[in-house]
């Protein structure tokens, strides 16, 4: 099997997994970096006049990178988009000299990466490549840069499709909804044809964070993303180039390709591919996936936690009983917070901020680990006496949706949540809060409209793109980013707090950084994979090994520094190469007719027996059962049938056999091997007797035994010879 | 192999449906359903046929419950709880979450007011719902390592489920009461090909098929505004959960577009808490009220009220839904008697009675009804039936056999007379055997037994090729050997060309099969497997002298050619020629030539035959066919035939041949 990683470690998962003549990709994640890299849009799809009124404060100086950007934008109209990425980069580099050092390395890799993969960019290579002073000649070159007419558009990395035969992959999987934004990309760019699967939740929550994105970075009504995106640019140049947001067109069409499924619903396909997902702990629907090809096994261990009390199914461990080789993706990163520690301190958090009359910002989407959060906060509020003051309020395109649809997905969470419907009452506290009559809790669309007016302070508003770049937290943040009583708190994983927070250095709002993660970290992975079978393999990403090993295993990042051992062998995967694994012997399933059954003489030996079997293999409707041969096909068959004999031939045995048929007068001569000048040195027996008026002789070596008689007595001798052995 | 099925109630009989089943060893309990027609033991099923001792959580490995109505679920709590099975029992979420619901009800209607004994109580409800395990839908559960059970859509009512069932390679499906066509709030049955071996399905509707949905939607709002506008009253007994959601929302949305003013009731206190249930199971209805439910929830009626025992005497016409369903006591038996005597009012029987409830003997068109000794009501109302009921009918029940293509057909769940005529039709237009056993009885079914094993993928790949190798690249299925077994052979050469393109569907298989305690029964290379286990073979070669006359022969051989040659004048030439040359000549070489022609021309298209003259011998594998060397053989004379044991059959099949290619009688 090979094992392809798409995205940098560190991001959404999205990975190619060849299994024999399989092509399976395991989740399709969008690279989150470069969002760092661009510009503040506020509140989503507005316009342009809209924006400089309340942004000119913070944004002023933002509107250089934008007019580069936007010419970039237009010249990728006539040539191609890759100039954006390069000119983004660039720019925000110039604007927020402090990026690069917040993000260190990585950043590094991600400037070097389209000039080197990209061939047909010369003109990107050198601009990315020279100093500070190109930004202008980029804009030069790209036009006369017009502000009235710019349309800000947020360009995004791809996964590397550019290796894989996209039309070739049989089947997407995904795990969850964080995994899953770059989809619409594939089934709406490229000629992809396969198949996909995640669960209803995941399904449903996926939507709602396209919609979200879309909402928030998707391209201004001028311009069609069909028309800008050359398909098979994209495919060829997925690595190195840069997109726009797809549309909430292309959202529907990709959703409703993706077959939903349950926990443990067997899915079978082409036969000798088997798909299984399992809970995984993380969130609603959340999955890791269990892939059967014949009898290898194979388990795709994604976002998975196996924190206590959390609202979703618990974490189900069976899908590694069976698995020999693992792969695990999306691992807590070093040093995170202890879930139970960052909810105590994001208590404390908004409880001092609301005691302050302040406000509290808290930038994430609605969905996850919330849920759980709410409550805690909502208890410690009430325990602190503050409830009667406070007003929670959810802010985004989605808010509605995600608030009630997870309130009706009992089915899946865990047994302490299910209980709740049974009594009945919504499992998760918001469904409670949001009842009208009590006021506590209100969802909006967005800033505008009923939100200010229904706005009761203090107020705890959760909602907006954790980075900082677009949505609903972009207005709140002008609104009461000046007061150094607001706080503003991150809570959310996989994000980084000091690049959303480089363009509102100035602001005096409280910040705070609780990022809360309940993912597996990699003492928890192992502990796992200790607890259940040990897999043969197990794969994890390279930031959570310390050192590779030249036979491709590693040392792991854990505090025991696990290594391979005899039974399981680690190893680490990380973007732009490939692992091979070889996998141990292969099996197909294959169904024994009854009749074949029948016929068929098991011997024993020890625990074990053998029984020697022929038969017609039909293959039919993708499942194959061994039937008995036709009389032409047993007579074909005898043509290649190999007997077996075992065991040690033994002289008393064979003559008490022949004296049974009626032997008489053998002649036993002992030959030492020297005497023979053929044989060399081994030493033999020979008996010699006649039966039927026909000489006979038989001749016994260690390991041979040779009849030598006229035909139509060997088959009176026959039996006396075999019965010394086991035959098959 | 055999799967066993004794209906314990359902079968010939609607109600306490109660099936048990014994599949692969396993036994299984489908259902433990009460019958609402009966007060006294007969109420529950015969649970001594399981057990006489009592012993049921040894006997059963499983309980499986299909829906929440209580001729499916009724008798759960009293198995459980009063007869001691203590086993695992599943259903669906919604199921475990209303059922408890229905049977509190119901049992305070039975014990609180008719004082009845011998009837669970609310704590053995509430023991009993603890042991419940609740699926998901498609989400496979292991029983044990062996039972494995699925649940599929069913319709009927909110989280009513079909069941598959498997043990080993025998299946089993079990569908409850099921709907194959969408109503206004759940969606029709839906089950995968799944192939079962048995298919068990109600057969309620046996003999109807209905009419379009929508004419009947019409029918029942016509017949309801119609008896409010004259000034009736209208009792639509139902119960607090399924099909009276559906009503009230046809009810509601009609009354809204009508702006009617008539008030409607809903009797049950359960209506809020039944609400809340639909609420919160969504997922469970049809797509519709899924994808509307963020904006507006279809469970939030405007127009319909709670019912108070007060407005009983209210004048002026108004719509009341009354539980419980069949009229057999509570509030919509009390309101029946009240408006029963005036022919203004209407009674709409939505569901289906069982056989002695006051709602059959109403439906029967009984003009005088006795309820108990003391009460006899006059029926004077309107009486309408509206086949609401969310049953599968006789195309629906085909329809489903068709979707999961089931080998075998059990019916339960409906009247006899009704049942022989869907038997009938199943098994003339599928010509599968359909039963339909009467309760107590068997019925058993044979299943073909099939062994799962798993064959080595290089075995397989090394007989792959071969076949290809041996065969010529045009006859790839025609030299297959259940086509040239089956077809004549000279049909197959006239319509080669179709043939040649599809790959070969059978391949020849030989190998050992290693059966290994606690693991799969694998089936690998003979020679592979001996090597693992470290047993060495032991050689026995065979050299056999093949006596033949060579003089005959010769003369026959050249008989057979001349005669071919010039007909049957040149005897005499012949004759002379031979006698010269039998000199020098080399019998033996002349034999061994004889010989690979006929194995060349017999099996040399499989095998290779290899004609060795500096030797002269054949070699074919192990099998070694050679003239005399040494002088003791020379003696002998004839010809020497080794081989190894391991070629056994082919040296068998090769000495058939040679003693047929140096016979003298051509």
């Amino acid at each position: 099997m090979r094992l392809t990683s798409l995205l940098p470690d560190g991001e959404p998962n999205c990975l190619v997994l060849k299994v024999r003549q399989m092509l399976i990709m395991l989740d399709c994640g969008l690279g989150q970096e470069q969002l760092y890299a661009m510009p503040v849009r506020e509140g989503g799809l507005i316009d342009d006049h809209h924006l400089k009124e309340n942004n000119s404060s913070t944004t002023g100086s933002a509107g250089d990178i934008t007019t580069g950007g936007t010419g970039s934008k237009r010249k990728l109209e006539e040539t191609d988009i890759r100039q954006d990425w390069a000119s983004f980069l660039k720019a925000s580099s110039m604007q927020f000299p402090s990026k690069k050092h917040a993000r260190g390395s990585h950043s590094n890799s991600q400037t070097t990466q389209p000039a080197s993969s990209s061939t047909t960019t010369g003109a990107t290579s050198s601009l990315s490549g020279s100093t500070d002073g190109t930004i202008p000649a980029a804009a030069n070159t790209t036009g006369i840069p017009s502000k009235s007419a710019s349309t800000r558009e947020y360009m995004f990395k791809l996964p590397d499709f550019s290796g894989v035969d996209l039309k070739a992959i049989d089947v997407v999987v995904v795990s969850n909804y964080n995994h899953l934004l770059a989809l619409p990309y594939l089934t709406e760019y490229t000629d992809f044809q396969g198949r996909i699967f995640a669960t209803e939740p995941t399904i449903e929550f996926g939507r709602q964070l396209m919609i979200e994105f879309v909402t928030f970075f998707g391209t201004s009504v001028t311009s069609s993303p069909h028309e800008i995106i050359d398909r098979k640019e994209l495919v060829a140049r997925a690595g190195a180039g840069l997109y726009p947001a797809y549309t909430h067109a292309d959202i529907k069409a990709c959703i409703d390709k993706i077959q939903p499924v349950r926990f443990r619903e067997h899915i079978s396909l082409f036969g000798s591919l088997k798909l299984t997902a399992h809970s995984a702990g993380y969130c609603l629907g959340s999955s890791n996936w269990l892939i059967q090809i014949g009898t290898e096994n194979i388990a795709y261990v994604s976002s998975s936690s196996t924190q206590q009390n959390l609202h979703p199914d618990l974490f189900d461990g069976t899908l590694l009983e069976n698995a020999s080789t693992v792969v695990a993706t999306d691992l807590c990163p070093r040093g995170s917070f202890t879930y139970d520690n960052g909810v105590n301190q994001v208590c404390q958090t908004i409880a001092a901020t609301i005691a302050r009359k302040g406000n509290v910002l808290v930038p994430c989407t609605i969905s996850g680990f919330l849920f759980d959060l709410l409550e805690d906060v909502h208890l410690h509020l009430g325990r602190m006496g503050l409830l009667t003051q406070v007003q929670y309020s959810f802010v985004s395109p989605v808010a509605d949706t995600a608030l009630q649809y997870s309130n009706i997905l009992a089915e899946w969470m865990a047994p302490r949540k299910q209980e709740m419907v049974y009594i009945p009452e919504a499992p998760l506290l918001h469904g409670i809060l949001l009842e009208k009559e009590k006021g506590i809790a209100k969802h909006y669309k967005s800033v505008h409209g009923a939100f200010s007016s229904d706005l009761k302070l203090p107020c705890i508003v959760f909602g907006g793109h954790p980075s900082l770049r677009s949505g609903p937290m972009v207005n709140l943040l002008h609104m009461w980013g000046n007061k150094s009583s607001n706080t503003i708190l991150f809570i959310e994983p996989r994000m980084d707090v000091v690049s959303s927070m480089e363009p509102y250095e100035n602001l005096a709002i409280t910040q705070h950084a609780v990022q809360l993660d309940i993912r597996l970290s990699i003492d928890q992975l192992v502990d796992v994979m200790n607890k259940y079978r040990h897999p043969r393999h197990v794969l994890v990403p390279v930031s959570a090994t310390n050192s590779r090993e030249s036979d491709g295993t590693s040392e792991l990042a854990d505090t025991k520094r696990t290594t391979s051992t005899s039974s399981t062998r680690w190893s680490s995967y990380k973007v732009g190469e490939s692992v091979q694994l070889g996998m141990g012997s292969l099996y197909e399933s294959v169904l024994l007719s009854e009749e074949l059954a029948k016929g068929i003489l098991p011997q024993a030996f020890g625990n074990v027996s053998f029984a020697p079997i022929a038969g017609s293999l039909s293959i039919y409707n993708n499942q194959m059962q061994l039937k008995p041969a036709s009389v032409q096909g047993r007579q074909l068959l005898s043509l290649y049938t190999q007997r077996l004999l075992l065991g040690v031939m033994n002289l008393p045995n064979l003559l008490a056999g022949l004296t049974a048929i009626g032997v008489v007068n053998m002649e036993v001569t002992e030959s030492e091997g020297t005497e023979e000048k053929e044989t060399g040195e081994v030493p033999e027996i020979k008996v010699g007797f006649e039966l039927h008026g026909q000489a006979a002789t038989i001749i016994l070596r260690e390991k041979e035994t040779i009849l030598k008689c006229d035909e139509t007595v060997r088959s009176l001798l026959r039996e006396p010879i075999l019965k010394c052995f086991q035959c098959f | 192999m055999t799967i066993q099925i004794v209906p314990l109630g359902a079968g010939q009989d609607v109600g306490r449906s109660c099936i048990l089943v014994t599949i692969g060893g396993k036994n299984i309990m489908l259902d433990c359903g009460m019958h609402m027609g009966y007060n006294d033991e007969r109420r529950f099923p015969d649970f001594s046929y399981i057990s006489k001792t009592g012993d049921f959580t040894e006997m059963l490995d499983c309980v499986i419950i299909s829906h929440f109505h209580l001729d499916h679920c009724g008798a759960l709590p009293y198995f459980t709880e009063m007869c001691g099975y203590d086993g695992n029992i599943y259903m669906t979420h919604p199921t475990k979450a209303i059922c408890p619901m229905l049977l509190e009800d119901y049992r305070k209607i039975t014990v609180d007011k008719k004082g009845e004994r011998n009837f669970f109580n609310s704590q053995n409800i509430k023991d009993c719902m603890k042991k419940v395990v609740a699926v998901n839908l498609h989400q496979t559960i292991m029983v044990d390592d062996d039972l494995e059970i699925c649940a599929y859509y069913a319709g009927h009512v909110l989280g009513a489920a079909m069941f598959y069932i498997r043990v080993g390679e025998e299946s089993l499906v079990y569908t409850g009461d099921y709907n194959m066509t969408p109503d206004r709030h759940l969606g029709s049955a839906w089950i995968d090909k799944v192939k079962p071996d048995v298919l068990i399905t109600e057969s309620t509707y046996a003999t109807t098929i209905r009419d379009s949905k929508r004419s009947r939607e019409r029918d029942f709002l016509k017949k309801v505004h119609d008896c409010v506008a004259s000034g009736g009253n209208v009792i639509i007994p139902v119960f607090a959960l399924g099909r009276a959601q559906e009503l009230c929302i046809l009810i509601e949305t009609y009354w809204e577009r009508m702006d009617l003013r008539v008030p409607i009731y809903f009797s049950a206190g359960l209506t809020e808490k039944a609400n809340h249930f639909y609420r919160l199971f969504i997922n469970w209805t049809n797509e519709k009220i899924k994808s509307t439910f963020v904006h507006r929830n279809m469970f939030d009626f405007k127009h319909i009220r709670a019912w108070d025992r007060a407005y009983i005497d209210n004048p002026g016409p108004m719509v009341v839904f009354a539980t419980p369903g069949m009229l057999h006591s509570g509030t919509s038996l009390e309101l029946f008697k009240k408006w029963a005597p005036d022919p203004k009012n209407m009674v709409i029987m939505p569901g289906f009675c069982v056989a002695g409830t006051v709602g059959s003997r109403v439906l029967a068109g009984e003009k005088m009804i006795k309820t108990d000794s003391f009460t006899t009501i006059e029926v004077n109302l309107q009486v309408k039936n509206l086949s609401f009921s969310a049953h599968a009918d006789a195309k629906g029940i085909m329809q489903l056999i068709r979707q999961c293509e089931a080998k075998n057909v059990v019916l339960v769940h409906g009247e006899k007379s009704s049942m022989g005529f869907l038997k009938s039709r199943i098994m003339t237009e599928f010509g599968i055997p359909c039963f339909d056993p009467a309760n107590g009885t068997t019925v058993s079914i044979e299943t073909s037994h099939v062994i799962p094993i798993e064959m080595s993928a290089s075995l397989l790949k090394q007989h792959l090729i071969r076949q290809t190798e041996t065969q010529d690249p045009g006859m790839t299925t025609s030299s297959s050997p259940e086509h040239s077994s089956s077809d004549d052979n000279s049909e197959q050469s006239d319509f080669k060309t179709p043939v040649d393109i599809r790959p070969s569907d059978k391949v020849l298989i030989q190998g050992m099969l290693v059966m290994d305690d606690g693991k799969p029964i694998r089936l690998e290379d003979a020679d592979d497997v001996l090597e693992k286990v470290g047993m060495a073979d032991h050689k026995v070669r065979f050299e056999v002298r093949k006596a033949y006359n060579a003089t005959a022969l010769r003369r026959a051989v050249e008989n057979a050619e001349s005669n071919e040659r010039q007909g049957s004048s040149a005897m005499d030439t012949d004759e002379s020629q031979t006698g010269n040359s039998y000199q020098e000549w080399d019998s033996d070489g002349f034999a061994l030539n004889l010989v690979y022609v006929a194995l060349e021309r017999s099996i040399g298209k499989q095998i290779k035959v290899v004609r060795d003259e500096e030797d002269n011998s054949i070699v074919i594998r192990s099998v070694k066919i050679r003239a005399p060397t040494d002088k003791d053989e020379f003696e002998k004379g004839g010809l020497l035939v080794g081989w190894d044991y391991r070629d056994e059959d082919l040296a068998t099949r090769v000495l058939s041949i040679v003693t047929l290619a140096l016979s003298a009688n051509r």
